[in-house]
């Protein structure tokens, strides 16, 4: 009865719907199922191409089960599917003028691929980034260190440095503040992961709130958000140590306390178990200069590039005070102490083969052994205020070191080094920022004074020149340092645009006394050839002008045109020379980024600058820089102009957890002179002549991170290309060089279940060197590091790991070098032990082979050996 | 300075509501308190598609992008849409409302225009609460797709005595008429297909797959033969991302019963009093068991998503 209802209806439809169109056809037809012949409601009904699944025409199935299919200008026949999530998908294939298709169904629930939603291990608010620390961290990581290393767009280098997106980040907050003021590597080593809620990148972070949106930095900043539980409470916790052979210690107490106002970071370590603890006192923010490099130094062994722990012979002691407090609203007074004495020991054989002219090739083959013995103190005062309205920072930085390096050269006619470097240094940098709507005025100031007292004992001397006084002779090298500077600017900030000026001034006096002493006595050789008394003084004014666009679209683009006007003041108190010319100097810039959205973005650089040679060129007295080196400038004046342009587009998806970035890069320095380097025997020593020559360098360097939630991963490849090209002088001859070389560097962490993660990294390096039109060959350098760790109950866990290197250019042993490494770690309630098993194979030597300018160098490096060491971490407080 | 105090209980509710915990209040003063009587059942829903839902704002001029992550409930002629994590956050917050109420003493509420006691709390390192941020999405949009009814239910202003209410908007939203193009994308695995359509002054682009035969889609958009997985306006201001999928056993779908509704008459009365919402913030300062509150204009500026009715 009915049916035969329905099917009345769906006549007296199929007359009503004849008259509206005729372009247009039809399809109707109805759903039913095929056990009660029940119409299906709300199936959907779509109409494809005989063949493919693009759709012509959908609908859906109405109460009765019934269905209209419309579209113009239809194919002669077309296949008609209906599914719904309840029914078996099926498929007709109908001629188009079919009156009346009929589908009969069988239910059947559909099976769709879950894809189930956790909580997001990365999110992106604004312009912050924030990584889940819990998502990223496993039971073998322990400081927010090991976490920082597997977040996808962060990398962090061997020497502990942070990049982000290839950059290195321009801030290291706890909680906001800046308490460690560079020395980051305290907090990545010393705070626990477990402590630490999330990590936030702040990209194209401004650290001035009253420059916030007129001035966009390029860098990201990263920020550790504490969980509550580890807020505003002290945290101390001490390790001891002790492992064979001979006797290895390796104990440190920590402390902690950290708020929103006031932040306290305490850290003593002492080790000698090659694990470089003096890494956490470097520095990686670049403000202060580090002045004039020093002159003189030990023929020492060069450390291998492989894990410092292999070859470190330390005896390393560092203390770290760090006190942040806020002294009243938005003004924080920062202060750091840091004081570090180790003692470094190392050995090696090494080759050197310099290509002198295509048919002669000198020879180096040293034997040598070296101790370097560091005393170094540092102190900071910070204050700081920052508000929208002003920024004040005024940073008082003293530091003094007592070093010594002390080298012993073997063979039939054995050379003793000895090499004192006591150095001071005082400095205070001002600034300060006031802003009213839309202006902005900014004054900053910088005084710096230092002194180093400089030495360097060889005995036997092997120049001939300086034999007959003594086989003892002393270089004797101080200098003195004192620089000022001042500026001052004004911006106003229109909608979009922004005009800027900086007006300065600063003032430089150097001063260099040198001498050769001889003998025991230290009598001081008269020649004039071997002494030095000069002085420099550098007096200059500047003044840039800047511009910065802003359109709405997102572009940022800033151009500034510095202008210097540099009067030099050279005198030469020994030969009675004075040398007096000013210089203009220019060093335009051009910076924009323009994000195409909020995924990808482009920045630039395009900058040129020129320079005037350092105090390094004013002496024209020889000084004996090591044992089998003497050099002397001849009074020229270096100068120097460099282009860098350098272009990189960031791509991020925080829901993907895909981070990748490529930079393109290119320099090219063109300098008007070149050292000449004389060989007698392995004794050299150089001049500088006028030669105007230019060394061009350009490379890529790409990378990608992302978490693979299937496999449990953290993926990470970097890939990079780097070629330059140049020219050195040796015994009259000028050899081009260049050098090209590629790399590729993988790595995985990956959880497998709860019970094992394994790590691995690996780095493939290609180089070659051309000198001369000679195709030398070819260094293919492959390292890799694998870990595997095994869980086998709730916080205990095994850990084995090997290193491997490769370098298919030693011939004289084995191309591979394997070290593997046993470690235990067992977690208890309020104490951690760890016992560990270093380089169980016990391989005693490194071997490296490499290229540098027309240069080979073969190394035989002394190795640590196979070592124990046991340390349990627990709570004080 | 016009600020008066008042310390009863009557204020401290009303305060206290602002933060969208009408029923932690509740439960926490009225301990006695019957369980609100549910709500019929609309339908069993099966299938749970979760969303991020992106959109785009101005904070002090500068971009920012704003993200809930959304879920969609479907079941055989009704659907749910709805913000996926504020539940859990509002029982975080439920259980600080709890204790807040037991150490309270007084209120008192000061309108602040011109920033000035703000900045007179900021001068004496007070941090504020921020009672009425926006914590994620209140409006549920219920879809009938057997007559093309859309519901919207969103918080509505507060009526007398502490007490709430929803507004409720009945729309009839025909499924829209999409264009369906060639185009392939994959989300989440799934093959999904292009379709435009222009919507409330808005163009949209969506991404369908094939391979879910169910008519539905975040927010109200619906009408393609299957599921949307994505949608994005054409000036990128706002868009609709799958990031889940999951078979779900029958999870009822039903109108939510902790306050009553009161029926909107247009869809512009909803959008206004959505706007007039985020307009202000309020921040509120303990101290010693006095609660002080202020308004605030807040700071983020929200663009409409649909422009025309």
């Amino acid at each position: 009865m009915m049916n035969v209802a329905r099917r009345y209806l769906l006549i007296s439809l199929l007359i009503c719907s004849c008259f509206p169109s005729f372009a247009q056809q039809e399809i109707k037809g109805r759903v039913l199922d095929s056990q009660d012949r029940k119409p299906v409601v709300s199936a959907t009904v779509t109409m494809h191409p005989v063949g493919s699944s693009s759709i012509l025409a959908y609908t859906m199935t109405a109460e009765d089960g019934t269905f209209i299919l419309k579209r113009n200008h239809l194919p002669d026949s077309v296949t008609v599917t209906v599914s719904a999530m309840t029914i078996e998908r099926q498929s007709k294939t109908v001629k188009s003028d079919a009156k009346l298709v009929e589908f009969l169904v069988t239910e059947k629930t559909m099976e769709l691929k879950e894809v189930v939603v956790k909580a997001p291990k990365i999110r992106q608010l604004g312009d912050t980034i924030h990584y889940d620390v819990a998502s990223f961290m496993d039971e073998t990581d322990r400081s927010i260190g090991d976490v920082l290393e597997k977040l996808p767009g962060v990398q962090v280098l061997s020497s502990g440095q942070i990049l982000y997106q290839n950059k290195e980040i321009s801030k290291f907050y706890i909680e906001g503040l800046d308490l460690l003021q560079g020395k980051y590597g305290l907090a990545t080593q010393n705070v626990d992961a477990s402590k630490v809620a999330s990590v936030q990148i702040l990209e194209n972070h401004q650290p001035i709130k009253a420059l916030k949106g007129m001035e966009i930095p390029e860098n990201a900043a990263i920020n550790l958000k504490l969980k509550q539980s580890a807020m505003g409470a002290f945290f101390a916790t001490a390790q001891l140590g002790t492992g064979l052979p001979p006797i290895l210690l390796s104990n440190e107490a920590v402390g902690m306390r950290f708020t929103r106002s006031q932040q306290n970071l305490l850290v003593y370590k002492g080790d000698n178990t090659g694990r470089d603890i003096s890494k956490e006192l470097t520095s990686y923010y670049d403000h202060f200069g580090s002045g004039p490099s020093n002159l003189l130094s030990v023929i020492a062994p060069a450390p291998p590039s492989i894990r410092e722990q292999h070859y470190l012979f330390n005896d390393a002691h560092l203390v770290s005070l760090n006190d942040l407090r806020g002294i009243k609203k938005d003004l924080a007074l920062t202060t750091n102490i840091n004081f570090l004495h180790d003692k470094q020991k190392s050995s090696s054989f090494s080759r050197q083969d310099i290509y002198l002219t295509p048919s002669d090739t000198l020879q180096i083959a040293e034997e040598m052994d070296a101790r370097l013995l560091k005393r170094e103190l540092e102190g900071s005062v910070t204050l700081e205020g920052n508000t929208d309205n002003y920024f004040l920072n005024n940073k008082l930085n003293v530091r003094s070191s007592w070093n010594t390096h002390t080298g012993n050269i073997a063979g039939s006619e054995p050379v003793a080094q000895f090499l004192q470097l006591p150095s001071f240094h005082i400095e205070n940098d001002f600034d300060y920022l006031r802003r009213n709507d839309s202006r902005r005025n900014r004054i900053k100031a910088n005084v710096a004074y230092t002194t180093r007292r400089h030495s360097l004992d060889v005995s036997p001397v092997l120049f001939e020149e300086l034999k007959n006084s003594g086989p003892l002779i002393r270089q004797d090298i101080s200098f003195d340092r004192f620089n000022a500077s001042a500026s001052v600017s004004g911006h106003r900030d229109l909608q979009r645009f922004s005009f800027g000026h900086t007006a300065g001034a600063s003032f430089l006096h150097y001063r260099m006394e040198s001498g050769l002493l001889s003998g025991t006595a230290h009598t001081p050789v008269a020649a004039d050839t071997l002494q030095n008394n000069a002085s420099r003084t550098e007096a200059k004014l500047n003044f840039s002008p800047s511009f910065g666009y802003r359109p709405p679209s997102g572009l940022q683009l800033y151009f500034s045109f510095p202008l210097d006007y540099l009067f030099l003041n050279r005198e030469d108190g020994i030969r009675q020379t004075r040398q007096k010319r000013g210089h203009l100097l220019v060093s335009p810039y051009l910076w924009f980024q323009y994000p195409f959205s909020t995924r990808l973005a482009i920045f630039s650089n395009i900058s040129f600058s020129n320079h005037i040679g350092s105090v390094n060129e004013d002496y024209r007295g020889y000084i004996l820089n090591t044992y089998r080196s003497m050099n002397r400038s001849d009074g020229l004046l270096s100068k120097n102009s460099r282009t860098w342009a350098n272009l990189s587009f960031n791509y991020k998806n925080p829901f993907t957890t895909l981070f990748t970035s490529l930079r393109l890069f290119y320099n090219n320095t063109l300098r008007n002179m070149i050292y000449d380097v004389g060989y007698n025997g392995i004794l050299s020593s150089s001049v500088a002549i006028l030669h105007p020559h230019t060394s061009h360098d350009w490379g890529a360097v790409y990378s990608i991170g992302k978490s693979i939630d299937a496999i449990n991963s953290e993926v990470r490849f970097s890939t990079g290309y780097d070629r330059n090209q140049s020219a050195t002088l040796h015994q009259g001859i000028v050899s081009g060089y260049s050098s090209t070389g590629y790399s590729l560097s993988p790595g995985i962490t990956t959880d497998i279940g709860r019970r094992m993660i394994i790590k691995y990294g690996a780095s493939y390096r290609h180089s070659h060197t051309r000198i001369r039109d000679n195709e030398m060959a070819p260094v293919n350098y492959f390292t890799q590091d694998i870990a595997l760790s095994l869980i086998p109950a709730k916080g205990f866990t095994l850990t084995a790991s090997i290193n491997h290197y490769y370098n298919n250019m030693i011939e004289s042993s084995a191309r591979s070098s394997w070290f593997g490494n046993l470690g235990a770690r067992y977690r208890m309630k309020n104490a951690d032990w760890m016992l560990d098993w270093t380089n169980i194979f016990n391989s005693r030597q490194f071997v490296t082979y490499s290229y540098s300018d027309i240069s080979s160098y073969y190394s035989v490096y002394e190795l640590r050996p196979a070592e124990v060491l046991l340390r349990v971490r627990f709570k004080i407080l | 300075m016009r600020n008066k105090t008042v310390a009863s209980g009557c204020i401290i509710f009303f305060f206290l509501l602002t933060t969208g915990n009408l029923n932690a209040m509740q439960a926490a003063k009225n301990n006695q308190l019957d369980p609100p009587p549910q709500q019929e059942e609309l339908d069993k829903a099966f299938l749970r598609i979760i969303y991020v839902f992106d959109q785009q704002a101005t904070k002090e001029d500068e971009k920012i992008l704003i993200t809930d992550t959304m879920a969609l409930d479907i079941a055989q002629n009704w659907s749910v849409y709805y913000d996926w994590n504020k539940e859990r956050r509002d029982s975080v917050a439920k259980v600080k409302d709890q204790k807040l109420i037991q150490t309270l003493k007084s209120v008192n509420v000061l309108k602040d225009p011109e920033n000035e006691i703000f900045e007179r709390f900021e001068a004496m390192h007070r941090k504020p609460e921020i009672m009425n941020d926006r914590k994620g999405e209140d409006a549920r949009i219920f879809k009938n797709r057997s007559d093309n009814t859309t519901i919207t239910i969103d918080k509505g202003p507060l009526t007398g005595a502490g007490k709430g209410i929803y507004l409720r908007l009945k729309e009839p939203i025909p499924p829209m008429d999409w264009q369906i193009s060639e185009d392939t994308i994959s989300i989440m695995g799934y093959l999904c297909y292009k379709a435009t359509v222009p919507f409330r002054g808005r163009n949209y682009t969506a991404w369908f797959s094939p391979e879910i035969p169910i008519n539905e889609g975040p927010w109200k958009l619906y009408g393609l033969p299957r599921a949307i997985l994505s949608a994005k306006t054409e000036d990128g201001l706002f868009r609709f991302q799958a990031i889940g999928i999951e078979q779900i056993k029958d999870v009822p779908i039903r109108f939510p019963s902790d306050r009553d509704f009161e029926e909107a008459k247009t869809l512009k009365q909803v959008n206004d009093y959505r706007r007039s919402k985020l307009k202000d913030i309020s921040l509120s300062y303990m101290d010693n068991g006095t609660m002080t509150i202020l308004r605030k204009r807040n700071p983020v500026k929200y663009n409409d998503l649909e422009l025309s009715e």
